[in-house]
């Protein structure tokens, strides 16, 4: 059997690299000042193939106008509706439906990524497939399955939201839940990518001491690994949430009854002031959240 | 009983441990009868730690065998050897407590062991009432019982020490391994937690096994005594056979070890 390698050893005292020849040290200097003019050169042909002289930035006479109607309304948001009929719900209630709307898309998203997030976040993570027994053939299909979960986990974050929104809008119509999935699948990437990145961080003594008194791998890493990313986990999750809600508040553009439908269609009908309800709205649901959610990460992290 | 005379706790023989080009351990025999106490002692790198690892079954050596109450854990399946770590606690030289979690789940975790992992959320969420008495008696016995449900990274280096032991106690183990435990301990408080070491393994008649760099503590509290260096055994004798030249021995520098020092 192979001895294992010797890791408490490792951690005795680090070894310091020794300092390279000087000619390869100048030949990295040439290399670093290859790859900055070669990326100076990038930006530089970005810009001319955009085509965008900045005279285009200014605006012309009628955007002038629509630019100055609207923040003319920045501090008089509507609280009722510029136009309004018989039989509509209140606009207040109409907002709150729009942030209501927004926080169950949000969370529904969240949910399913987080759920999916954690567990291939776990098994994303090489404490996970390492030092791990068992015949020849066994391993070398861990390591596929670990390779795989990697690349799922790259692909997943690969597209945004919102062209999964269009896909799924495309293939399932217009629907809450495949507006969550939407949502969810690139999230849940991400999650798993930073949970993976911050399990294999921890400092593994922990769970190697839980091997050692008997304790099986699944507890080992449940116990010896997980509760020191825990704390960061929660508020990474925490700042994704917030970002799930800006994120379903825009697939509202997509017809979904979020704030971002409220918002276009108050915007096409140019009434400014209910555009800017939305807008505050909005905002207001965001700092909330990050109020309450900075309260719920202290109480983890002390 | 007679037949546990020729009955070895724990065993080594002809024990070779390489790491890489390496050789950490070469030809240690060793044996250690159920209930024995004994101190390594040698400078650092002289290849106690890989020792300890060897006869607590977490290295598998490169030559020559470990036996663990006769069982080789080399020839033993996963689960087996699971089943033998269950029995040797283990107090290491980093602790490897779970920093953010309580003291008193740390200890809990000590029978982690022969739990599954419903087992061991119920044992950290919803501990029994005689589990949490029994981790406060432990505690009391190692002398923190007032920190049972401090964050275990707030307490000092020594109370972790002392929340190490108790894990390996709550383990309920036959066999006590302990790595440099009074490394991180000023040297006030060495002797105390070398002390409590001692008593626990007598009073529950455990085997125990300690590393020390200090000869002084080693010689204050254990009967016997084995000498390591750059691998190698150079003595194993009662304590009170164990002479001043030995300890020349055991410390002497030479050419050759200052050039492949930190081995």
């Amino acid at each position: 059997m192979a001895p294992e390698p010797p890791r408490s050893e490792a951690h005795g005292r680090p070894r310091r690299a020794p300092l390279p020849p000087s000619s390869s040290l100048v030949r990295n200097v040439g290399r670093r000042l290859l790859v900055t003019v070669g990326l100076a050169l990038l930006a530089l042909l970005a810009f001319t193939q955009l085509d965008t002289p900045l005279s285009g930035l200014v605006p012309g006479e009628s955007g002038w106008r629509i630019a100055r109607a609207f923040f003319a309304q920045a501090l008089s948001p509507a609280l009722d509706y510029e136009d309004p009929s018989p039989g509509y719900r209140p606009f207040l209630v109409k907002v709150a439906l729009g942030v209501w709307h927004t926080i169950l898309l949000a969370a529904g998203g969240m949910t399913l990524a987080i759920a999916v997030g954690s567990v291939l976040g776990l098994m994303g993570a090489s404490a996970f497939w390492e030092d791990r027994e068992g015949p020849r053939a066994l391993r070398s299909l861990r390591l596929v399955l670990f390779a795989s979960v990697r690349v799922a986990i790259a692909l997943m974050r690969s597209v945004h939201e919102l062209l999964w929104a269009v896909v799924f809008l495309a293939a399932f119509g217009l629907t809450p839940f495949s507006a969550a999935l939407a949502l969810s699948i690139p999230y849940a990437g991400t999650l798993a990518k930073v949970f993976s990145e911050m399990l294999d961080e921890e400092p593994r003594q922990p769970a190697l001491a839980l091997r050692q008194l008997g304790a099986s791998r699944r507890c080992e890493l449940v116990f010896g690994l997980v509760p020191g990313v825990l704390p960061n986990a929660v508020a990474y999750t925490f700042y994704r949430f917030e970002c799930a809600l800006r994120s379903a508040a825009v697939m509202g553009f997509f017809g979904l009854p979020t704030l971002g439908l409220d918002l276009k269609l108050a915007w096409f009908d140019l009434h400014y002031a209910e555009v800017w309800t939305y807008l505050y709205a909005l905002a207001l649901m965001v700092v909330v959240f990050e109020l309450w959610s900075a309260g719920l990460r202290r109480r983890f992290v002390v | 009983m007679d037949h546990t005379d020729d009955h070895l706790a724990l065993e080594a023989r002809a024990l070779g441990v390489t790491f890489g080009s390496k050789t950490v351990l070469r030809g240690v025999d060793l044996a250690v009868r159920p209930g024995e106490q004994l101190a390594l002692v040698g400078p650092s790198g002289s290849g106690k730690t890989t020792l300890l690892r060897a006869l607590g079954g977490a290295l598998h050596p490169t030559v020559g065998s470990v036996a663990i109450d006769g069982r080789d854990p080399a020839s033993l399946d996963q689960r087996q050897l699971r089943a033998v770590r269950r029995s040797i606690g283990f107090v290491h030289q980093h602790l490897g407590l779970v920093p953010l979690l309580r003291v008193n789940h740390n200890v809990a975790l000590g029978r982690l062991g022969e739990r599954s992992l419903v087992g061991g959320l119920r044992s950290v969420f919803a501990p029994s009432r005689s589990e949490v008495h029994e981790i406060h008696r432990l505690l009391e016995r190692v002398g923190i019982e007032e920190k049972l449900f401090e964050r275990t990274d707030t307490l000092s280096g020594g109370q972790q020490q002392r929340v190490a032991i108790a894990r390996a106690l709550h383990q309920r183990p036959r066999i006590l391994l302990a790595d440099e435990p009074v490394a991180s301990v000023d040297p006030a408080r060495a002797r105390a937690v070398i002390d409590l070491l001692t008593e626990l393994a007598r009073e529950e008649g455990l085997t125990l096994v300690v590393s020390i760099h200090s000869l002084e503590l080693a010689r204050a509290s254990f009967d016997r005594l084995v000498g390591l260096r750059a691998g190698e055994v150079v003595f194993d004798r009662p304590t009170a056979a164990v002479d001043t030249r030995d300890f020349e021995r055991l410390y002497q520098l030479d050419d050759t070890e200052l050039l492949s020092d930190g081995a």
